[in-house]
């Protein structure tokens, strides 16, 4: 039987994930877009 | 008043609709007419038929990642990953997370192509190169047969989904969305499909959270795990066999599918080099959490009370419960986003395949750029009108149409990876291991449970393709790849020597 704690880690680890790759995407466009690698 | 005390979300089912059918038609109307105006804008870089096919082999880090991202974050991602919590538990989730190693695995293989085919095209082009005509058709049946059926899937998803949010009649959102995309799709080719991945990826990213957050907030883990265990304790289950064989066999259906796929071959070709093997890790991580996320909230439905009459649409019920009506705007915009965003690169890439592998090797070889562009672009109205007819009688759930294509898909991972490192690879390897592969697989579909058909078909494919191999071993030479395509010669003979 999974525990309730371990639901609960990798639930809010998914969240905490997806935060951070949406912070390094909008990070990464700046980037590209400073050095005209865009397309 | 907490949501799953507001009355009007209580025993929701299809018949009570999240948003009125006028919102719903505004918030459509709004997002179309957003992809269709981009689409256009993007587009009007596609000069030549490898920027419409290709984007120009110029394709950065970051919308690299971003349509990589955005195409596997798919309806299904969204869809389907809360069906299989529900009916497989928290191993359903984990198991759905498991198609990240398809994109993490196509790392390395993203590099190898861009360096072994600088001048490639299609993943048909690869198979036509390495192993020869009857492998090349083998090959594009069961890749055309794939595509085809996840168009369908994502065809019937968007009906679905504009029915069950907004009241939207099941044929015309499927109509409205496969319209959309094709619309976008046929002005900008990949130009259109990769910036407009960009944005659907970010707001679909943003909306997962904003969608978990309100879900912990309406419900706490407590309330959810002791219902869980009172209602449903198999779902919590650490050791149930038919999740565990999932997990296994949806990994083995994610690698076959990224592996063999025009959509991610197309993107290896598209992005500049050195870029591709960092944007399939960066999406395979990015992606990972988004099932677990989302399976979290069909979960959480046994505690909000939710009538869920349908499987696949656990998701957006509960998400649209606890965010109330304004939050519905959230649900309806990352449903549209990860549905645009992957039948916008499914219309594309097989539309590419077709018009590269069929057209231009086997019926008109002499095409022009400009010929090939008008072909192209027929094609794509062709797949979709075809995807439409085949969509508008509801033929099954989600899980149905998608995993019969499973056996197929897994049947090409070994040909594809040994085809891409081992010079002894050949033919007959190849063809056996897809064929025996392919009806293994079917077979243990039909007699065990959609959830073998993959597992069985990728073991299967590998022992003959390996044995094979071994048996009848050749020794191929990497140069044969190096093919130039006719409009390149046209464009380099054209440009004046320096």
């Amino acid at each position: 039987m999974f525990s309730q704690g371990f639901i609960t880690l990798i639930i809010v680890l998914s969240l905490v994930l997806i935060s951070i790759a949406t912070i390094v995407l909008l990070a990464l466009l700046v980037d590209d877009i400073k050095n005209k690698k865009v397309w | 008043m907490a949501p799953e005390n507001r009355p009007e979300f209580n025993n929701m089912t299809h018949q009570s609709y999240i948003i009125s059918p006028e919102t719903g038609w505004i918030l459509l109307g709004l997002l179309s007419v957003l992809w269709i105006v981009l689409g256009i804008y993007w587009g009007k870089k596609a000069k030549s038929m490898e920027g419409y096919m290709l984007a120009g082999r110029n394709v950065g880090l970051a919308f690299g990642m971003a349509t990589v991202m955005a195409t596997w974050v798919t309806s299904n991602t969204t869809m389907l990953a809360p069906q299989f919590a529900l009916e497989l538990g928290v191993w359903g989730m984990l198991a759905y997370s498991t198609g990240a190693l398809g994109l993490l695995l196509f790392a390395p293989l993203a590099k190898r192509i861009r360096a072994l085919m600088p001048n490639g095209y299609t993943s048909g082009d690869f198979i036509r190169l390495r192993y020869g005509k009857p492998t090349w058709i083998l090959f594009l049946i069961i890749s055309i047969f794939y595509g085809f059926f996840w168009l369908i899937s994502m065809g019937m998803a968007g009906g679905i989904l504009m029915n069950a949010i907004a009241g939207i009649p099941y044929e015309i959102g499927t109509a409205v969305i496969l319209g959309v995309c094709v619309t976008y799709t046929l002005f900008g080719g990949l130009y259109a499909v990769i910036g407009t991945d960009y944005i659907q990826t970010v707001l679909i990213m943003i909306g997962v959270v904003i969608i978990g957050i309100a879900v912990f907030q309406a419900v706490d883990m407590e309330k959810i795990y002791s219902t869980l265990q009172e209602e449903r304790p198999m779902l919590l289950n650490a050791l149930m066999p038919a999740a565990l064989m999932a997990v296994f066999n949806n990994l083995l259906f994610g690698l076959g599918e990224v592996f063999h796929s025009n959509v991610w071959w197309s993107r290896a070709f598209a992005m500049r080099d050195k870029v591709g093997k960092k944007a399939y890790i960066l999406a395979g991580f990015s992606w990972l959490p988004i099932p677990v996320a989302a399976g979290f909230i069909a979960l959480a439905s046994t505690s909000l009370d939710i009538n869920v009459t349908s499987p696949d649409m656990v998701g957006p019920l509960v998400a649209a419960s606890v965010l109330g009506k304004a939050g519905a705007v959230v649900v309806f915009m990352v449903f549209f986003c990860s549905l645009a965003s992957s039948l916008d690169s499914l219309l594309a890439s097989t539309a590419d395949l077709i018009t590269e592998d069929i057209y231009r090797k086997m019926i008109n070889p002499s095409a022009s750029g400009k010929k090939l562009r008008k072909v192209s672009s027929g094609i794509v109205i062709g797949l979709g009108v075809v995807a439409l007819l085949v969509c508008l009688p509801r033929i099954g759930t989600l899980a149905t149409v998608l995993f019969f294509a499973g056996p197929l898909v897994a049947s090409t991972i070994w040909p594809i990876a040994t085809g891409l490192y081992w010079r002894k690879a050949n033919a007959r390897g190849a063809i056996a291991g897809m064929i025996t592969g392919t009806v293994a697989g079917l077979i243990a579909y039909f007699q065990l449970g959609w959830y073998t058909g993959a597992l069985v078909g990728a073991s299967v494919s590998m022992i003959v393709v390996i044995v094979v191999t071994w048996a009848t071993p050749s020794s191929f030479n990497w140069k044969t790849l190096h093919e130039i395509h006719p409009e390149k010669i046209s464009d380099e003979n054209a440009s004046p020597k320096s």
